[in-house]
């Protein structure tokens, strides 16, 4: 069996390519966003966000399966230990935009809202600035980028020391380090999405946000993490991943997209049941300013699509089917977190040029990034103690 | 219909299932497989077709999904209106729950209905055990007795004792339904 990935150059000149198709598509955008710096912070933000949260999901996935004695994942294990490896990359970016834009994305931070005697005074606002202050809200972003990190290195630094040892005690310490993570990105995983997302609507709130964002972003590491192996197999590696891993894979993403519509629906209903004038604003403002086909379009890929492909067990087993269908519900998202992004900081819509430079610039650089750092580790971890669990899976 | 078997016995799943392999490589048809609990792979390896239980299944969450949707409407919009806190009398959003749950209600449901029904499970009905042996801790591979010869017999019997049968003999059941085909 061949475990050792070579990133063949023609592979690294199309994740260039993307890269550059990018750098082109910033360029086009930032000449027509120029003088609107909140677009410019907001799309940096969300779709650093967007690929951070793609990231942590690798460690989320292999933590959650590491603690509930998940065997099969060793066979993807190295593809979503690689895309934890991102975390620093996207989660410092998002953090220095956070930290230079904060004035520009966040309204809450205008300091003549809090004077008394201006007009602009905000009671409601000024009630809130035990939490939503510059200080606090800057210290806790470093706080989660910096727990994350910390617990991404930790974690892999284990499991290439498991390659080497093989111990018994390496094993159960990344089991110590996959609870400690989940305990962690259990509080953050919410709290970072008040912060740096529903804050921009500092008088909306909803108390499954934090839910919501997470649905979407495991949804999306799921597919990427599906994609990469499909993608690895068609080069001629993982000859051990077979239509039964994607199979628990496409169940993964089946079901985290009816979880996803199910916290979407309750908390539309919810808000258009008790029609109150500050809860109906945050819809208010996505059925307006241009964003309405957007915002039922993702919906639509994001459940209806998903629902219809993937529902037999025959379509979740087809390679094709899920190669077809993965990058459309990862598009889905990233539109999602357009829509819950923009409308709020940026009040009418204004193309999304900018936004796809981005976005195709962070995919070239994911790609290049994952594909690196699978290079650096044999791409089935034979001294994990499930590895012969996970060979021979079997749904 | 009454219908003679062969009757393979055996005392182990991993036997079992390294004798359907070997069977199978003979060229010998296996019509059925009883087990007292469900062994792994056996379904595969036996060639029984995928259930269509959950087309079923599908369908009955279709019919609830329409029901639950003309119900409502009709009520709210053509039966009864009533003014609910001045959303309009066809609300879309409020049915949603209400789909849901009636979906999933008839799904479940029928689903259990159709697979009493399919394999003949009632209290009104006796099921026949073709061997009492098969509910404790026996395994019992049937093959079509009307399939073989006289001396495809005396072959077929060689190949099961090979295969590690602990017993192997001829049965009749009265009223066999193979769901399986």
């Amino acid at each position: 069996m061949n475990q050792n990935f070579i990133l063949p150059d023609k592979l690294r000149n199309i994740f260039f390519g993307v890269l550059g198709a990018g750098v082109l598509f910033l360029i086009i955008g930032m000449i027509g966003a120029w003088g609107n710096p909140s677009r410019i912070f907001t799309a940096l933000l969300y779709n650093s966000f967007f690929f951070l949260g793609i990231s942590i999901i690798g460690l989320f996935f292999c933590a959650v399966h590491e603690i509930g004695f998940g065997g099969w994942m060793i066979s993807v294990k190295r593809i979503a230990e690689a895309m934890s490896t991102f975390v620093p990359v996207a989660g410092i970016i998002l953090l220095v935009t956070v930290l230079i834009g904060m004035h520009d994305i966040y309204h809450w931070t205008h300091s003549e809202l809090y004077d008394i005697n201006g007009d602009q005074y905000d009671a409601l606002l000024a009630k809130k600035t035990s939490f939503l202050n510059a200080g606090f809200f800057s210290v806790r972003s470093i706080i989660y980028i910096a727990l994350w990190i910390g617990l991404v290195i930790w974690f892999r630094r284990n499991s290439l020391a498991l390659d080497k040892t093989g111990s018994i005690e390496t094993y159960r310490k990344s089991k110590m380090i996959s609870a400690i993570f989940l305990v962690v990105f259990a509080v953050t995983s919410s709290t970072c999405t008040w912060d740096w997302l529903m804050s921009i609507d500092p008088h909306w709130y909803s108390t499954l946000y934090g839910w919501y964002c997470f649905a979407s972003i495991f949804v999306s590491g799921l597919c990427t993490i599906a994609l990469i192996a499909m993608g690895l197999k068609s080069m001629g590696y993982l000859e051990y991943v077979n239509k039964e891993h994607i199979h628990d894979l496409g169940k993964m993403i089946f079901g985290f997209s009816i979880f996803w519509t199910y916290l979407w629906f309750s908390q539309f209903m919810l808000i258009w049941y008790g029609n109150i004038p500050e809860e109906t604003l945050y819809f208010y403002q996505r059925f307006n300013g241009g964003y309405k086909f957007v915002f039922f379009l993702v919906l639509f890929i994001n459940f209806v699509f998903p629902f219809f492909t993937l529902i037999t067990a025959g379509a979740k087993r087809t390679f094709g089917v899920m190669l077809f269908a993965c990058p459309v519900i990862l598009l889905g998202h990233w539109l999602d977190f357009y829509v819950l992004t923009m409308p709020g900081a940026v009040k009418e819509s204004n193309g999304i040029i900018l936004e796809l430079g981005i976005a195709l610039c962070y995919t070239g650089g994911f790609l290049l990034w994952v594909f690196w750092q699978l290079q650096k580790a044999p791409l089935l971890q034979t001294t994990h103690p499930f590895v012969q669990e996970s060979l021979y899976h079997h749904t | 219909m009454a219908k003679t078997f062969v009757v393979a016995l055996y005392k182990d799943e991993e036997v079992l299932m390294k004798a359907v392999k070997h069977i199978k490589t003979a060229g010998v048809k296996i019509t059925d497989a009883l087990t007292p609990f469900p062994v792994h792979g056996l379904d595969e390896a036996i060639d029984v077709p995928e259930t269509r239980l959950h087309t079923a299944g599908f369908l009955f969450g279709l019919l609830g999904f329409l029901t639950a949707l003309t119900c409502m409407t009709l009520i709210s919009t053509v039966d009864w209106p009533i003014n609910y806190g001045g959303k309009p009398n066809f609300s879309l959003p409020a049915f949603i729950p209400i789909t849901f749950e009636v979906t999933v209600l008839f799904a479940s449901v029928g689903m259990v209905i159709t697979y009493f029904l399919r394999n003949g499970l009632s209290i009104f009905n006796s099921t026949e055990v073709i061997d009492e042996r098969i509910t404790d801790d026996h395994f019992a591979l049937l093959f079509d007795a009307t399939e073989f010869t006289d001396e495809g017999m005396a072959k077929v019997n060689n190949i099961l004792q090979e295969s590690g049968a602990v017993e192997v003999n001829m049965r009749t059941m009265e009223k066999y339904k193979n769901l399986n085909r």
